[in-house]
Parts: structure tokens; sequence; C-alpha cells
């Protein structure tokens, strides 16, 4: 690890399984700015199988963009910076070009602690392979279902079940027969035993496993009823994460040499920066974060210094196209199209796409396919996330502040109104949100630099890290086509005003620019909700433009699509010509 | 600068690494000659577990099980050995003995977990050549000379035999009919699949492989179910074999070939080698190498997803797609003399 100095520049790279993404921060004019950002394919796999030469390649780039050297005649960066400006003062890593944790859950009942292990789960970057409730099962199924689980390539047996101080007997026999299906394997082929149960089991099950499992112990997940704890559950997980996934990766390590603070697992550092913005922006309604890319989806909601999170493993726009297509069908995909494919065509482009995952569209039918898969990748996982939303489902649908976009098909978007529509469609936020994007793919770099220099962070944060989309609108409730949902008035600050009538079932765009200010008045029809809880109430409020301008939604919540195949074509392609002019 | 291992190479020197999944004993010593069915490791692997019922087998209460058992935790037994044992009544005896040679792991509520003996597998050559460097307990890298040709994706594990031509031209659909019982242990090469039967039929002739331009996107389950070694060397759809690799492989038909039909990943990519004698000296080791002017290429997205052609220029700065993305790219003129701006991570090179 590198030593720190006084950061003046600063390289921070962010290690994906499809794209290295390195960025160059700066002073300029005594103020932190991202100088250059570049994209590189990940070098995992393939000739080099080292992660670290995909990052020499995205920084010899960036030597050609910003003309300085920042790789010695070794390949080494050039750490610190060079009185000749040679070099940077700090480097910066995050990753998450591992496969996800395998996993597989033991519990007492279905209902209770396995959900709460399947929450913390969804929040981490896990696969779960196998599920057993040992005490719904039989004991000829039980021992089937234990006996099997020597087949499946696990990582990691999250054992929980039981509130503390209740009967342990079923977890203890259960921690008998791992250590003998065990014990006769390799220990680099066996599982690691994490505890998250009833406590009163924690001694006993230790000595079960002793000298046969790496056992680690965690809070009870559901130490009483009603209480559910995943906070310690999840650190684990993330920790397994590292040690067993990307310690694990070639090159990993050298990175880990070049870096000024230990490396941070992408959504991590995601989730600092998050968190970041959202205290600092002071947003009461949190900011939600849809991250699809190649491989992964990351779903992300900070409200009020509490973080959401649910990662969507091999869920993505390109290898991860496959199993969303295996898990919710074509059907579903195809819905989202403003052009006719056929079944044959569709697949035929996800699949190439995921056999060639560094590719990016050349035709707008892959375009708009790549953005179906965002829509639902991120829907599907929409519904985990809520899942995992502490109280009543329905609070991850109210208002968010901030509705932010990133991943590769939403950043290299060429219309800035297809990303709009897209994470309109796939958040279907209600009420008054600003849409922005990761234009550069640097947000999970600037969450690892904040750790450090949070200084840095937030001025390149505020300059360079948004793309400003612009304010969206939308209010909850249905009403029939055309019917006046919203009378709208636009303040502008150099006095004109702006009045129209949204019918519902649009997408208007209203101009105001980046930077501009404008005071909004908004009278809903009576049976309209916009976010201050109750229907046909109007309100008043200041709102800055984007973009895109203001973005007015009339199209419903939740929101339908039409029946018919051909009338869905023609309506998406409408709305898409509403924000794309 | 992004570097790219070029797809088809008609001669070059190539070195495979050859791994146990487990570590074991390595047969061979640097400088042997093998052949691609030797023996280079073997590795014994444990057994699957094996669950007794016992409290089933000698009909008795599973908490009552253990003073029944005959055997302890950790021993080992002979097939047939007697590992537990119950009196019923005056003339009737129960009895459970080992199905094979194993460990006992342990007893479970009433149930025995049995360990059989570990497997052994062994580890093939896979290439004709020399071995150039040993792995203690895990393998060896071979080197051989000759024709590599990269596939976009791959399914069921190695094959090879020898080489036939199955259809006419590069763009021709492997029918069924192209499929016959005499192909038996050959690598069929045709241009496209979108018939199931093929499939079928190769598999129930027990072709060696497949080598294909393309296969139709309902196909592919199908492959992944078949356990016969496929390539496919553009894509999937109905994109023809490349005309250059197609007409290589006609001009070796009958040659032996070396398919490896597994998914691209880090352990490699899915290819098909077709050993030629030249001199080590007289090749060289394909490496990658940044993209220049000059270079053949394979278009890799669609609607040009196959296409051929070579880079004409590459500008510096990033250019405008069809589609309206920024991206940087090379101007690519097709052989119907049209130019093309394609973004780099769109391009592949062909050599």
């Amino acid at each position: 690890m590198g030593t720190v100095t006084a950061m003046e520049s600063i390289i921070a790279v962010d290690v994906g399984s499809t794209f290295t993404h390195a960025c160059l921060l700066d002073r300029v004019e005594g103020v932190y700015r991202l100088v250059a950002s570049v994209e590189v394919p990940t070098t995992l796999g393939g000739p080099h199988d080292d992660l670290s030469i995909g990052v020499q390649q995205a920084l010899a780039e960036m030597e050609q963009i910003v003309q300085r050297r920042l790789l010695d005649d070794a390949q080494e960066v050039i750490l610190p910076e060079r009185p000749s400006g040679e070099g940077v003062d700090a480097f910066f890593a995050t990753c998450s070009a591992a496969s996800p944790l395998r996993c597989a859950l033991l519990g007492l009942t279905d209902d209770l602690s396995l959900r709460s292990a399947r929450r913390a789960c969804a929040a981490a970057h896990t696969v779960i392979l196998e599920e057993i409730a040992l005490g719904r099962a039989s004991r000829s199924e039980r021992h089937r279902a234990l006996a099997a689980l020597r087949k499946a390539p696990l990582d990691v047996i999250l054992m929980v079940g039981g509130v503390d101080s209740g009967p342990t007997a079923l977890l203890e026999s259960a921690a008998r027969f791992l250590a003998a299906l065990y014990v006769g394997l390799p220990p680099a082929q066996r599982p690691a035993l994490l505890f998250a149960g009833n406590q009163e089991a924690r001694r006993p099950i230790a000595e079960s496993v002793r000298g046969v499992l790496d056992y680690r112990v965690v809070e009870n997940v559901r130490p009483a009823l009603h209480v559910e704890n995943l906070s310690e559950l999840g650190q684990e997980l993330a920790l397994l994460y590292q040690e067993k996934k990307l310690f694990t990766l070639p090159g990993y390590e050298r990175l880990g040499r070049w870096s000024t603070a230990p490396i941070m697992a992408t959504h991590e550092a995601l989730s600092t920066m998050l968190q970041f913005v959202a205290q600092q922006r002071q947003l009461p309604q949190g900011i939600l974060c849809l991250d699809v890319g190649g491989n992964n989806t990351l779903l992300l909601a900070s409200r009020e210094g509490s973080l959401y999170r649910a990662v969507g493993a091999r869920l993505g726009t390109a290898q991860g196209c496959r199993h969303l297509v295996e898990r919710k069908g074509i059907a579903e995909i195809r819905r989202w199209l403003p052009c006719d494919l056929t079944t044959e065509e569709i697949y035929a482009y996800l699949e190439n796409a995921s056999l060639r995952p560094h590719g990016v569209p050349q035709t707008p039918e892959d375009l708009y396919l790549a953005h179906a898969v965002v829509r639902q990748a991120a829907h599907l996982h929409l519904g985990v996330l809520q899942q995992g939303w502490s109280g009543d489902q329905d609070s991850l649908l109210a208002t968010f502040d901030v509705i932010a976009g990133r991943g590769g098909a939403l950043a290299h978007t060429p219309q800035e109104g297809l990303a709009a529509l897209t994470l309109l469609d796939a958040a279907q936020p209600v009420g008054l949100a600003r849409l922005v994007l990761d234009w550069a793919s640097i947000w999970p770099q600037l969450g690892a630099v904040a750790r450090v220099a949070p200084l840095a962070a937030t001025q390149v944060l505020e300059r360079d890290g948004f793309c400003e989309l612009g304010p969206a609108l939308a209010p909850i409730g249905i009403l029939p086509e055309g019917t006046p949902a919203l009378e709208i008035t636009l303040r502008h600050e150099d006095g004109r005003v702006t009045e129209a009538t949204v019918p519902a079932g649009t997408l208007m765009r209203f101009p105001l620019g980046v930077g501009e200010h404008a005071t909004l008045e908004v009278r809903p029809h009576r049976d309209l909700d916009i976010g201050l809880g109750r229907p046909g109430q109007g309100g008043r409020t200041e709102i800055q433009g984007g973009r895109l301008g203001l973005l007015v939604d009339t199209r419903g919540r939740p929101l339908r699509l039409p029946e018919g195949a051909e009338a869905r074509r023609e309506k998406i392609a409408s709305w898409l010509r509403s924000l794309c002019p | 600068m992004t570097f790219y291992e070029a797809r088809f190479s008609p001669l070059t020197q190539i070195v495979r690494r050859r791994l146990l999944p487990e570590p074991g004993r390595v047969l061979v010593q640097v400088g042997d000659r093998v052949q691609p069915e030797d023996i280079l490791a073997e590795a014994t692997l444990p057994g699957e577990i094996a669950l007794l019922d016992l409290a089933e087998a000698l009909g008795m209460d599973a908490r009552s099980v253990a003073r029944a058992v005959r055997v302890r935790e950790g021993q080992e037994v002979a097939a047939q050995a007697l590992l537990a044992s119950q009196r019923r009544f005056l003339w009737v005896k129960r009895q459970v003995h080992a199905p094979k040679p194993g460990v006992i792991r342990g007893l479970y509520e009433g149930c025995l977990l049995f360990e059989p003996q570990g497997r052994t597998i062994r580890l093939r050559a896979y290439l004709p050549g020399e071995v150039i460097e040993v792995y203690p307990e895990r393998g060896a890298a071979i080197r051989t000379t000759g024709a590599l040709a990269y596939g976009a994706w791959g399914h069921g594990g190695e094959g090879q035999g020898r080489l036939v031509i199955a259809v006419e031209g590069p763009s021709q659909p492997l029918g069924w009919p192209n499929v016959r019982l005499a192909h038996r242990g050959a690598i069929l090469v045709g241009g496209t699949i979108s018939d199931h039967r093929a499939l079928f039929r190769a598999k129930q002739f027990r072709v060696g492989g497949l080598v294909v331009g393309s296969i139709h996107p309902n196909l592919r389950p199908l492959c992944e179910r078949l356990s016969l070694p496929i390539v496919i060397t553009e894509g999937i759809g109905q994109v023809p074999m490349m005309t250059a690799l197609f007409e290589f492989l006609q001009r070796h038909k009958g040659r032996w070939a070396i398919l490896s039909g597994r998914a691209p990943g880090p352990q490699g990519n899915p290819e098909l080698i077709i050993p030629l004698s030249a001199s080590v000296e007289s090749t060289a080791l394909t490496v990658p190498r940044p993209i220049q002017e000059g270079l053949l290429v394979r278009l890799t997205r669609p609607p040009y997803l196959g296409l051929i052609g070579r880079v004409a220029s590459l500008p510096s700065a990033p250019q405008k797609t069809a589609i309206g993305t920024w991206a940087k790219g090379a101007y690519v003129r097709l052989p119907n003399g049209e130019t093309l701006f394609v973004p780099l991570t769109n391009l592949e090179v062909i050599g």
C-alpha cells in the first residue's frame, strides 16, 4: 500500500467484471476537478487474466489524454507525484470483478430467520445455491438435503434459526452432520460456516465443527420474534466476499500495492458515496441509485441515514442478460421495446451481447434492447429492495429527492431522453425527483476517495460528478388518458411564465436549462397525489433545471403499459419522442 | 491502450497449461513428447458421501441406532464389511454392510455417513507436443505448432478427430442429412446450425465435435444439454463462418484437429487447433497487440456481426457512431469497398 502525502493529484479506479474505469482528479485553480476518465475492458480471463493489466492499459490511455506520465518503465504507478509532474499523489481502487459469494442457507423455519438471511444475502454480493429449512423437513429429507450440500460448490454456509435462548438441538445436530460431511474434503474445498442464529447454540456448534470448518459467529438475525438484526451479518458477508473472492483475483495483490487505502468492494464504495451525497445535499427523502452493469445489478437507497441495498449478481446488460431472460423470460424484456423484434432476434441480440460483453450498441434496436434489460433488471431488484425496506413496503415507493442512474447502458446513451425514460420506467418515482446520471462512471471511485480525502470527493462530485437530466414530477394515481391531470405554472427567474395543462397518460418537457432556477406551481386533479400526502393537494416549490428541463410524467403509478403489442410499441415510441426531440 | 489477441492464426506456437483440479501426481517431465491421449497427471478426488439409513434398515428408532453400530467414526472399512447389526428376534438378525470400500464419517440421527474411496481422475495432454514446464502436483504446459482459431462460444468439453467439411460453403447450414454415420469420431465443419436434428444426429453418431459459424439462438440450451463438443466461431444467429477460416479448414480437411468447447472465461476460450508440423523455431507465439492500420478485423456487433474488413485508419479522438454515441474506434474498409466507423470494443483482430 502506498503512503499518503499531501493529495494534489489522485487516480481512482473501479475494476468491474466487464469494464475498468479510471479517473484522474487534480487541483485546477485551487479546486479538485475531474481531469480525465477512461474506460477499458477488464482483463480477467483471456490472454492476460490479470486485472492490474487492465488498470495499466487504462492509465496508458489516460497518459495520452492528459499528456502526463503516470506509469514508470516497469509499468508501476508513479507515486507520489514527482516535481516534474509525473505520477500522482494517491491511488484508490474499488473492485467488483469477482464472481458472487456462493451461499447455502440453513435455518429452522422458512418464514422467520431464513427470510431474514435471504434479505441479508440480497444486500451482499451473494448467490444462494441451496436453502434448507431444518424444522420443516422430515428426517430423511433433512439428511438428503444436507448431504447434497457437499456437491454444491459453496463458499459459505449461513446457518440461522431460533430466537436467543430458544431450543438448539436441530442446529447442533446439523452442525455435527456438516462436520462429518466435510471432514473428508481437502480444507481448500470446505466452505466457511457463518452462524447468525440462537446464541445459545454458538458454543456447541463450535465444538462440533472445530478443526473442520472455518467457523464464524455474528449476532442472531432474529434475537426475538419481532426483532431483526442484519447489520453484523451483512458486514461479515462483505468481509467473506473480500477474503474468498476479491483477494483471489489475479492481479488484486498488485492493485493493493498501488493503493493508498485498502481496496473497497464497489458496492461498499458506492454506498459510501450515496450516503455522502444524501448527507451533504441534505436530502430528506433520500436518494435511489440504479446501477445496471454488464454482469451485476445494484440498487441502493439511502434515506435518513439508513442504507438499503439489493445486489443482483449475474444480472446485467451483457453477461448477465442471460440470467435475466432465464428468470423473467423474453416477453418481460420485449414489453419495453419501441420497435418490433421477433423472439429469435431478441435472443440473438442478447446472446451475442453476453458473448462479447465489451461491445457497444450500433443500431437503435440494440440500444433499445439494452435499455429494456436495464428497466427489467432494475424493476426486478426494486422488489428485492422493497423486501429489505423496514416498515411498510409502500414507503419505498414514496418520493426520493434524487433518482440516480449508472452503468454502461445509461452512461453511454446517445440520447439523454432515453436515459431519463429508462430511469422513469424502472424506478417509477412519484412526486418530484431529480434525475441524474453518473456520466463518467466515477461514483464508486469517489466513494473510496471520500474516506481519505473528503474535500476532493466533494468538489469533484459537485462540479463534475453528475449529469443533471432535470427534475421529474410524477403524480400517484391513474386517470383515463387525456383527462387534464396537472395544471402547471413555471415562473422563471427572468420573469417568464409558462402555464400548461398536462393531460393524463403523457410525458412532457418544459424548458429549464442546467443551473436555471424557477418556481414550480402544481395543481393536480382531485384524484392525483403529487407526493404531498393527499390527492388533489397542490403546491409550490423552487426547482433547478437540467439538460432535459422539467419532466412531467402523468402516465400513472404504477405504470401500466397498453396490452396490445402494437399499441404498446407506439406508446413507448411516443414517450421516447416526447423526451428525445 | 487495449491489446487484442488474434482470433485466427494459420500457423503459430500454441502453449496450453493443463492443470488438475486438485493436487495430485505429475507423470511427465520437461522435454517429454506427448500425444493428446497421453496422461500428464492424476489425482484422487474424494468420493461422494452416501447416506446409509440404519434406523430404517435395522427397523430401530433413530435414537437407539448407536448401540447397533459396529464401526467407529473415521474407520476405514472394506467392501461388505459389517457396519451395523441388530438381532430382532431369536432367529432374525438384520445387518448393514459397506457397499464398497470407504471411510465412516459419522452417525447422524440414525443415519451413517459413509464416504466411499476416492476416484482417480486423469489429466490428458490434449495436444501433441512437448512438455515445456511442469507444475508440481498440478500439471504441465504443452507446446505445439499449428493453426489456432478461437471461438465466440463453445460447450461440451474437449474432442478430437479428423477434420471433415460437411457443407459446400461458409454460409450453408449444417442440416441433419449432412451428418452421417461415417462421421463417427470426426470434427464436422458447417456454416451455421439451425436444425436441432443435426445436433441429435451428431450426438447419436458419436461425432467428435462440431465447428460452425453460428447457431440459432433456440439451439444453445440444447447444445448445453447434449454434451457434444461444439465451437461457434462467429456468434449466435445466422452468421456465416468467416470465409478465410472456412477456406483454411477446407484446405486441411482430413487432418487431425482438436476442439475445446469450453465457455469463454478465465480457463481460456473455446478453440479449434490443427497441429501442423513446423519447427518451433520457425513459428512464434501469438501475443496480444494493439490494433493497427492494415490489420484484418472482424466486426462483432449487429448489424455488422461477422463482417470482415481491414483497418483503414485509427482516429485518435472519439468519433460519433451511427446511433450518436461517441466512442474510440477505427474506420474499417469492407471487401465491398464501403468504409465504416466501428467502436474498438466491437472489433476482433483476425490476424
